[in-house]
């Protein structure tokens, strides 16, 4: 439930207006967080001349009793790197710049008094009360000043410009300082266009896993999507349409030139990525199954813990406008593959773009644009525009090899970076997972 | 004939399982190691004596994955 005592609308010149929000307390002491350093060198805070220093190394199962938690000068916590202290300007001055223990000084900051957050039921419902009918009487009557307020509320809308499509802006690649270099990225479709004159000079590896056709592509969708996730971040014309421009681009053809594939032809690409320790493999494919196909389940897990992450699309099998939210299909509704939702330029929902599953792995995890992206395509035609959450799930490819670069995380901890990294959406989470990737920063 | 997807159970080798899978009439196609899987084909009467191999964790008929043709609006 939304807490009314801390809902804020937007004021009439870009102010804030809080209300009930309760302003913090401070106990005097600071609390210095220290540098990782070399593993037992203890933190010592006598060059600053605090003296009376309780060590928690010195007390069993690290565990400093409370009085003296109030009566030391300062009290270090070990295992955390941080030090309680009551310090002086002049000691607070010698503690910044390290010249403590030779120990980096990462911040200093005020000790903070937290309260338990407790009050009666019916205080609570009054004060929920009071906010909703405080924020329905604003939307539901909004003339003059108050339909001010509500068009002041930011309604993101992106667009294609001539540097980047929407897409590329809303995830924020374009201010990223990732390339995604030497992280391989696996896309798992039709193939790849290797003539393509945006990816001369890249390091790509093809291989087919469909009888009797090449991994040249001969649908486009395959080179739609490696344009999203590891595109050029200057194309030979056009705006940029690719995240991760300098990942190694590893393409599988496990669709046939017409789209379609069985298991026999995915789960072998998947093998092949895993077995050539890709951390990311992008799946924009699926089947409109309710039920978690095993060998994807156990493909899944098995590439996680080897350090791949698998991210498939959610499913175009919802059309909103008729009030059919669809469901995750399979692979992507297996517990250990992320599944990936489509969003629109206004970062709402896209009408095809399938819901979660009730069943467990059936939830959307996460979302991306997936709405009218620009992309490259086989030649001659060389960039086409089209949607799906099969554009939406390189989208989070692109990002998590960004992510791969910057962090050196693999397999779970990639997803929940990703997860934790993204941008949170009014939208409902069976939709949009956690919301919006967004690469680093 | 119907198209297979084996699913090997955790910590059993995966060769041993295809053999065990070709003594009861499976046509192996592929042994996956890197994913624990097997593929193949096996007639419709044989199917449920392969589930009783050891290290067998599932068996599933393959799942065909389609795209919309290359003109599509949504893909």
């Amino acid at each position: 439930m939304i807490d009314p005592r801390a809902t804020g609308y937007p004021g009439s010149n870009g102010s804030v207006v809080a209300s009930g929000v309760r302003f913090p307390e401070t106990t005097g002491r600071q609390i210095v967080v220290f540098a990782d350093g070399e593993d037992d060198t203890a933190i010592d805070l006598s060059g600053a001349g605090i003296t009376s220093v309780a060590d928690s190394r010195d007390f069993s199962d690290g565990e400093v009793a409370a009085d003296v938690l109030q009566s030391a000068d300062a009290t270090v916590f070990a295992e955390l790197g941080i030090a309680v202290v009551s310090a002086d300007v002049a000691q607070l001055a010698a503690l910044q710049v390290g010249s403590a223990s030779g120990r980096q000084v990462l911040s200093v900051s005020p000790e903070l008094i937290h309260h338990v957050l407790r009050e009666s039921v019916l205080e609570y419902a009054q004060a929920y009360r009071d906010g909703v009918s405080d924020l329905a009487d604003h939307l539901l009557h909004a003339t003059g000043h108050t339909a001010a307020l509500v068009a002041d509320m930011p309604q993101p809308t992106f667009a294609d410009t001539a540097q980047a499509t929407w897409g590329i802006q809303a995830v924020q690649a374009t201010s990223s300082p990732r390339s995604g270099k030497d992280i391989r990225v696996a896309v798992l479709d039709t193939g790849f266009d290797t003539a393509h004159p945006d990816f001369a000079g890249r390091n790509v590896t093809t291989q087919s896993f469909v009888a009797g056709e090449p991994p040249q592509d001969g649908h486009g969708h395959g080179t739609h999507c490696i344009g999203t996730s590891c595109g050029p971040r200057t194309p030979s014309t056009g705006p940029r349409y690719g995240i991760a421009y300098e990942a190694d681009i590893f393409a599988g053809k496990v669709l046939s030139n017409a789209g379609s594939g069985s298991d026999a032809q995915i789960l072998a690409g998947i093998n092949w990525a895993v077995t050539n320790r890709c951390p990311v493999l992008s799946m924009s494919l699926g089947a409109d199954v309710m039920q978690a196909h095993p060998p994807y389940s156990a493909a899944g897990a098995r590439a996680l813990r080897r350090g791949s992450l698998i991210i498939a699309a959610a499913g175009n099998n919802a059309d909103r406008r008729t009030g059919n939210v669809g469901f995750v299909g399979s692979p992507a509704n297996s517990p250990e593959i992320m599944a990936v939702g489509a969003l629109e330029q206004q970062l709402g929902i896209a009408f095809f773009s399938a819901r979660s599953l009730p069943a467990r792995g059936g939830q959307v995890d996460i979302a991306g644009p997936g709405f009218q992206v620009l992309s490259s395509w086989p030649l001659p035609t060389r960039y086409r525009t089209i949607s799906g959450t099969s554009m939406a799930t390189p989208h989070v490819a692109g990002v998590a090899a960004l992510w791969a670069e910057a962090t050196g995380r693999r397999g779970l901890e990639l997803w929940a970076t990703l997860c934790l990294e993204s941008q949170r959406l009014l939208q409902p989470s069976v939709d949009v997972g956690s919301g919006l990737c967004i690469a680093p920063q | 004939m119907v198209q297979l997807s084996v699913t090997v159970e955790d910590g059993s080798a995966v060769e041993e399982v295809a053999a065990g899978l070709r003594a009861r009439g499976m046509e192996v196609a592929q042994v996956l190691e890197g994913i624990g899987v097997i593929t193949g084909s096996a007639p419709d009467d044989v199917r449920s004596a392969l589930a009783e191999v050891e290290g067998v964790a599932s068996v599933d008929e393959q799942l065909t994955h389609r795209l919309p043709p290359p003109d599509a609006a949504i893909q």
